[in-house]
């Protein structure tokens, strides 16, 4: 009975530890995905538009960042950083396929203004994705992010990309069918392609 | 440098020659393949240059065609001074020993090319390798070259060593590979070439019964010297090689013939033939007075040869002595 | 051999002691052997076949984004460069050594064709194949530089930095050709050539070095060319910036073009004696 109450015991135990050793996991998870409202930057807030976004892959889809300031003065120079999650994979997507530029300059904003910032972003891949923003103070500690906004990409299979594929297949058949045509002359007036044709069997060469 | 500088200066140039050269010498390296050669060449004549392999005769060729610099005397061709190399270059055709061709192209194709290099016209350079193609017997074949034979490639080379109508040709081995027939119909060609188109010819072969036939001046090297030069008489008396008498008398009298043809000055050696009894084989001087003085005393001795044949001594001979019997001779004599 | 000769008269030099302005015979000889003997048709078809795959390929990523559009013309533009300067090079590389190789040299030189002349005309007809090959990428570039609208950049990037570094390569390639005595040797080192000067400016120790890397970059005539085309096709930057580029593969198509018909002077056989 007291072995048994012993093992029971030790499974308790080890049960706390991994819950222990679980608990930092799901609160930097809960962290990772800032809410929107979060305004450690004073008033300043940010939206991302539109909410919801469909767009097929290939396309261009431009984002509408929106960075006010709801606060009695003005802001200092901020740094505005675009990031993208893959949703269904709940794993992070490198924003550097999306776009060639992950932070953009935000000047000061003065009271009660606002800043609009166009994002241009290319999805790489089909799937439903997050786009959000976040703007931080270079010299401070906190940021302040913006809602999250869902992208949905479709995918898209073009057998003739960027209309390429007459070419593609156009300017090899032409130069081979001439190399054939080609060929097949030389073989039928019984010639042996770009052989050069000597006197002796060897370059001889041993007079003097 | 330049060709001009490389090439030696000839101040003079004598016009009734078609190749001059005084001391050339051509070098590659430390090795020495020509030693100072002085040669002349009469113009419209047929001059074979005999030696065996590496006894300079490429060499010579090539220097003479501007191919290779000179590394010392001097030299002129077609009347032309080789510190001139254009003016050589125009005045001469040449066919090398390893003479590759495009085997994609056609004869008159080819012929026609090197008709414009020389400056012709194509309508000019066509009929010009027309005309040279039926020459050479390749009028009726209009295949690539790749299919040719060894002789009508030749021929071609020929051909095409003619197109501009030279002054001066010069002809490296131009048998090499072809079977008797095609010789035969090459050489002839040369002979008839240096009649009627006044065309010297500068022809270096193994051929020594051909050189015999249709040269009218031989040179011959030897390790890179010009060992004899002048006619092919000329050349065989200055040899000293020996003419051979073969007399067939009574097997009873043969001692007695011995004694004899002993005791006469122009017998060198005597041997027996013993697959032929009663045949003797005399050595003698090689001209015609000797064999006639033997032939005088076996009958002054009341001994009545059965048979007699007198062989003068050949080229070959003459090649054999002066080079000492080295490299070639076994290969000119055993042509087909 | 039954015709007589039919006159004796000399209709050829004999007398002539000028020499024969033999360049445009030579040129156009061997730009109708290159052209129909399918040596250039060879050389084109494995680089069109090239192209079009990398081409399709490029469009296709382009089109999904995998690829910026205007990487894609710039991967297209320098690939077109780099494999129409390598196929000129291969022919002019062959072009004296092979005749050396194939014995038909001597017969050549004994011609009065001044051997200037026989380079010049050897060098205008590998010429050709970077004509060719320029003929076949400028559909694909201009195709693909549609979308970014950079055709016009595209095909200057193609006429004046690829021609350039073209004619850089194959006079080099020939003056190579000149003093290889054998066939193999001109190719190895024309091609190893051609590879250490293209090598550099995809080094990332040269690329990333802001000291050496710029300077290096800018003195070769390849990587000059193709970071030319990179600069101006992928990162916009304008072509008053990129004289620098321009320069060192005008200089050397001058310089080894001159130095491929001095060597012309010095042309020798070879091998046999």
């Amino acid at each position: 009975m007291r072995r048994r109450a012993g093992s029971l015991l030790w499974v308790l135990l080890c049960v706390a530890v991994l819950l222990l050793l679980a608990l930092p996991g799901r609160t930097s998870a809960t962290t990772a995905v800032p809410q929107q409202g979060d305004t450690t930057l004073g008033d300043v807030t940010v939206v991302v538009e539109p909410m919801s976004s469909s767009v097929v892959l290939g396309d261009d889809l431009a984002l509408q960042i929106t960075v006010a300031n709801g606060g009695a003065a003005a802001t200092d120079p901020m740094v505005l950083h675009l990031d993208i999650l893959d949703r269904n994979n709940e794993g992070s997507v490198d924003p550097e396929d999306w776009t060639s530029t992950l932070t953009r300059p935000i000047a000061e904003i003065p009271a009660g203004g606002s800043t609009n910032v166009s994002w241009t972003v290319q999805p790489i891949s089909a799937g439903t994705f997050i786009a959000y923003a976040v703007v931080v103070k270079p010299s401070g500690t906190g940021l302040t992010a913006s809602n999250l906004a869902e992208v949905m990409v479709e995918d898209r299979r073009s057998l003739n990309p960027g209309n390429i594929l007459p070419l593609a297949i156009g300017a090899p058949l032409v130069v081979g069918g001439a190399l054939a045509l080609q060929l097949g002359l030389g073989r039928r007036s019984g010639r042996d392609g770009r052989r050069t044709v000597g006197v002796e069997g060897s370059t001889g060469g041993s007079s003097t | 440098m330049s060709d001009s500088d490389r090439n030696g200066a000839s101040d003079q140039v004598d016009p009734r020659l078609a190749v001059a050269t005084s001391d050339l010498s051509v070098t590659y390296g430390t090795l020495t393949a020509v030693d100072r050669v002085t040669l002349q060449v009469r113009r419209g004549s047929i001059c074979g240059l005999l030696g065996p392999n590496g006894a300079g005769k490429t060499s010579m060729i090539r220097a003479l065609t501007t191919i290779v610099p000179l590394a010392g005397g001097t030299a002129s061709v077609a009347g032309h001074p080789l510190t001139d190399p254009v003016s050589v270059r125009a005045n001469i055709g040449v066919l090398p020993e390893s003479n590759g061709y495009p085997g994609s192209q056609t004869g008159l194709t080819y012929l026609r090319y090197f008709g414009r290099l020389y400056g012709m016209g194509a309508d000019e350079a066509e009929q010009r390798a027309l005309h040279l193609l039926s020459q050479v017997g390749l009028q009726n074949n209009r295949s690539r070259i790749s299919t040719y034979s060894r002789g009508m490639r030749q021929r071609l080379g020929l051909a095409r060593a003619l197109i501009h109508q030279p002054a001066v040709l010069f002809l490296d081995e131009p048998t090499l590979g072809l079977d008797p027939t095609g010789k035969d119909e090459i050489m002839t060609e040369l002979a008839r070439l240096a009649v009627e188109s006044e065309t010297s010819i500068f022809l270096c072969t193994h051929l020594l019964d051909e050189v015999e036939r249709i040269c009218d001046q031989v040179a011959i090297m030897d390790r890179g010297r010009v060992v004899a030069h002048g006619t092919v008489a000329e050349i065989i008396d200055a040899s000293g090689a020996e003419g051979f008498a073969r007399i067939r008398v009574r097997p009873e009298v043969i001692p007695a013939a011995d004694e004899v043809l002993r005791r006469t000055n122009a017998t060198r050696s005597i041997r027996f033939d013993n697959s032929r009894p009663g045949d003797l084989v005399v050595a003698i001087d090689n001209d015609h007075g000797a064999a006639a003085s033997m032939l005088r005393a076996l009958l002054d001795a009341d001994i009545e040869p059965r048979a007699f044949d007198f062989q003068g001594a050949r080229l070959s001979d003459a090649f054999r002595a002066l080079t000492n019997g080295r490299t070639e001779v076994a290969r000119a004599e055993v042509r087909t | 051999m039954t015709a007589a000769v039919p006159e004796a008269r000399r209709t050829g030099l004999a007398g002539n002691t000028r020499p024969t302005v033999g360049w445009p015979v030579v040129a156009r000889h061997e730009i109708g052997q290159l052209w129909s003997d399918g040596k250039g048709l060879s050389i084109l078809f494995g680089f069109t076949l090239l192209l079009s795959i990398l081409g399709y390929l490029a469009s296709a990523d382009a089109g999904i984004n995998l690829l910026d559009a205007r990487e894609s013309v710039g991967l297209i533009v320098t690939v077109s460069i780099a494999l129409g300067t390598l196929g000129a090079m291969v022919v002019s590389a062959d072009a004296i050594s092979g005749e050396r190789e194939r014995d038909t040299l001597e017969a050549l030189l004994v011609t009065p064709v001044p051997r200037r002349h026989i380079v010049v005309g050897k060098l205008l007809a590998a010429t050709t194949v970077w004509v060719a090959t320029l003929l076949v990428a400028l559909p694909f570039a201009v195709v693909m530089a549609g979308g970014p609208g950079v055709t016009r950049d595209a095909v200057t990037v193609l006429l004046v930095s690829g021609s350039l570094s073209a004619a850089a390569l194959t006079a080099l390639g020939l003056a190579i050709s000149s003093l290889a005595w054998s066939n193999r040797t001109s190719l190895a080192i024309s091609l190893a050539v051609l590879l250490a000067l293209a090598a550099p400016s995809q080094l990332p120790a040269v690329r990333s070095s802001t000291t050496l890397g710029p300077i290096l970059i800018k003195l070769n005539p390849v990587s000059a060319s193709l970071r030319l085309a990179e600069n101006v096709l992928v990162r916009q930057e304008p072509w008053a910036d990129q004289i620098a580029f321009v320069i060192s593969p005008a200089v050397a198509a001058v310089v080894f073009t001159l130095v491929a018909i001095r060597l012309a002077r010095r042309l020798e056989l070879g091998g046999s004696r």
